[in-house]
């Protein structure tokens, strides 16, 4: 006798994989469409409540980006300190459809609100490729589509849209490059990489995580398989050092400093450090403000009086001998901001769409409660173990690299979920496993009753 | 039955655990307001002199729940401080704040009514200062702690053949033993 629950579990999962189908084309599609059609409402409502020529003037950052980008293309002699800070990627990004199109912004959002939406595709490509699980992935993409963090970040003049896209693209083309035999996946899978530690330098570190991958990554049992994608992971990691470190000897010849962008180690000096001083103090939590602006500011009259060298070895050495001081306090602080930023909800539709504060507000508040949420990172924890029970080494490297953009956040705080956004990548994955996971516990409840009640039904 | 059994012995500890831990950190969170040190952690919010310490404490209390705090403790520290402790839900569990309030009794003089001789009244007036503080509590990591420890077990003892959807390949390889078994039968 075959068991009911069995077929009746078989047909459910018939018709959901129908939906996301045999066509590879018709889920991306999906999902882009999704995507796009999200970001474009987000932008017309946003369009209609702060008007187009208001998208660098909301907050501080923007403005950082447009003046190293007039810089850039010699369309200004101020923005040479904002260059050291930011970088080159997206700057250059800005100064070409700016060439293009003229001082409006609103070309570059659009370019942005595709490039994020192709990435919502590249996350459901990811899934696909790692868990060979269509429905997850689609799960995965579909999430990406419709967080607000994503929306809202494609949304606006930051960087975080461009990077999370070549990023994206990068790992998507990595982990291709390593079970096909094509050099030009491998090779387009680095440079990718290297332009997205351009445009934000987080990444820098990260080929060290592509050669874990490697030894990682599930071989068939091929002689000398493992080799093969050691050195294709050592290609990628190669380029993905080489592209960046052209600027940063760019750097050196100009500021006499190597370096990609100055951000990291200003960002560690007056957020980490500030805040450690703070605590060692026992301080009121309210002087942080003004100590970390103070940091800032004597960092600013060392790089506008074109010390750049000596300003960066002055902040690295303040950095330090703070370590030095209070080691467990900095250790305890960088946890802590750590665990912020992997639980913090997104507050840019706050200056975005202003008219909807009171819906925002009401979100955070009811369903957020408060400026954290640790639902996803726990979704994510949950889906850890599912996809552990069916390949280990798969969900060791997707937690691996949620786990590398949360420790590389741990230097700066008090910017919303933006800051943890790039571990959406694999994040969204392990989440849509959890998500699917309580759709079969759901099912498995109402079947466990159903049959109980056709048992009761049949006793005479 | 036996899995039952099993899966229910390894729910019931965790249970106990989460619910100890629920308990020990409520208290830690309660702990570690009162121990708060208002003067660097706190700001002031109100200052009245020349009033009565009762009316100044119904003052306090009613600028609290009208803050949609609720009043969890209250207690004197000396003759020259009071504190009122509240969270910003009526169950810890549900509250993102726990608040302090630190009132400063600078000065009090017992003023005694005209007709005390007739079995009048002596009230106590004074110049009252309070400093508000708070900290984030505890409970929301507790909620997710819990949350992700009973999903643990749910994860771990689920058969994968239950979770067709995510391991299609074990329900598979189910109905093809099953249909082998059947054959075999026949």
């Amino acid at each position: 006798m075959v068991n009911v629950k069995t077929i009746d579990f078989a047909a459910q999962f018939d018709r959901l994989k129908s939906m996301v189908s045999s066509d590879s084309l018709r889920m991306p599609i999906l999902i882009f469409a999704a995507a796009l059609i999200l970001r474009l409402l987000f932008m017309f409502i946003m369009f209609s409540d702060i008007g187009p020529g208001h998208l660098i003037d909301l907050y501080q950052d923007p403005i950082k980006y447009v003046n190293a980008a007039d810089y850039l293309f010699g369309r200004a002699d101020t923005g040479q300190y904002e260059l050291f800070l930011v970088g080159v990627g997206y700057p250059f990004l800005i100064a070409l459809l700016t060439a293009i199109f003229g001082d409006i912004y609103w070309p570059i959002l659009v370019v942005q609100l595709i490039l994020s939406s192709l990435s919502c595709v590249l996350i459901y490509k990811i899934g696909e490729l790692l868990i060979k699980n269509r429905i997850i992935a689609a799960i995965a993409g579909f999430l990406a589509a419709v967080s607000i963090t994503s929306i809202s970040l494609a949304n606006a003049i930051l960087s975080e849209t461009l990077f999370f896209f070549l990023f994206i693209l990068s790992l998507y083309l990595f982990f291709k490059g390593l079970g096909d035999n094509r050099w030009s996946t491998i090779i387009f899978a680095g440079i990718m990489g290297g332009l997205a530690t351009l445009v934000r330098s987080v990444t820098m570190f990260y080929p060290v995580l592509l050669i874990v991958f490697a030894l990682i990554y599930p071989v068939a049992k091929k002689a000398g398989e493992r080799k093969r994608m050691l050195i294709k992971s050592a290609v990628v990691a190669l380029i993905m050092i080489t592209i960046p470190a052209l600027w940063g000897l760019r750097n050196l010849e100009v500021h006499d400093t190597f370096t990609v962008s100055g951000t990291g180690v200003l960002a560690t000096k007056t957020y980490l450090t500030g805040r450690v001083l703070i605590s060692a103090q026992d301080r009121h939590v309210g002087k942080f403000t003004a100590l970390r602006d103070s940091l800032y500011r004597s960092s600013l009259a060392a790089y506008e009086a074109g010390n750049y060298r000596q300003n960066q070895a002055d902040d690295i050495e303040f950095i330090i001998s703070t370590v030095k001081r209070y080691p467990s306090l900095f250790l305890k602080n960088y946890l802590l901001i750590v665990l912020d930023n992997a639980t913090a909800v997104s507050g840019l539709q706050y200056l975005h769409l202003p008219r909807y504060t009171k819906f925002f507000e009401n979100i955070d508040k009811y369903i957020h409660r408060g400026s954290n949420s640790p639902v996803v990172l726990v979704f994510s924890l949950i889906g850890f173990l599912i996809l552990a029970r069916k390949q280990l080494n798969i969900s060791l490297i997707l937690l691996l690299n949620v786990l590398y953009f949360a420790l590389m956040s741990g230097i700066t705080f008090g910017q919303g979920s933006r800051i943890f956004f790039p571990a959406m990548s694999t994040q969204s994955i392990l989440a849509a496993t959890a998500v699917l996971f309580f759709y079969d516990i759901v099912l498995i409840g109402r079947n466990f009753l159903f049959s109980r009640r056709r048992d009761q039904a049949e006793v005479p | 039955m036996k899995r039952r059994i099993k899966i229910f012995t390894a729910f019931v500890p965790i249970v106990i655990v989460l619910i100890a831990l629920g308990f020990g950190w409520r208290s830690w969170d309660y702990d570690r307001i009162r121990n708060m040190d208002y003067e660097t952690h706190s700001s002031p919010i109100m200052r009245q002199a020349n009033v009565d310490f009762d009316e100044y404490l119904t003052r306090i209390r009613k600028a609290m729940t009208g803050n949609r705090l609720s009043i969890v403790n209250e207690y004197k520290i000396g003759d020259s401080m009071y504190e009122i402790i509240g969270q910003s839900d009526n169950f810890w569990l549900f509250a993102n704040y726990i608040n302090k309030v630190t009132i400063r009794i600078n000065k009090v003089s017992v003023i005694t009514t005209q007709t005390m001789q007739e079995g009048g009244e002596q009230t106590s007036q004074g110049e009252f200062l309070s400093y508000g503080g708070f900290i984030h509590a505890g409970s929301k990591a507790f909620l997710a702690i819990a949350f992700f420890g009973v999903m643990t077990v749910i994860v771990l003892s689920v058969r994968k053949e239950s979770l067709p959807h995510i391991f299609p390949e074990a329900v598979e390889s189910e109905d093809n033993l099953k249909k082998h078994g059947q054959c075999e039968d026949d």
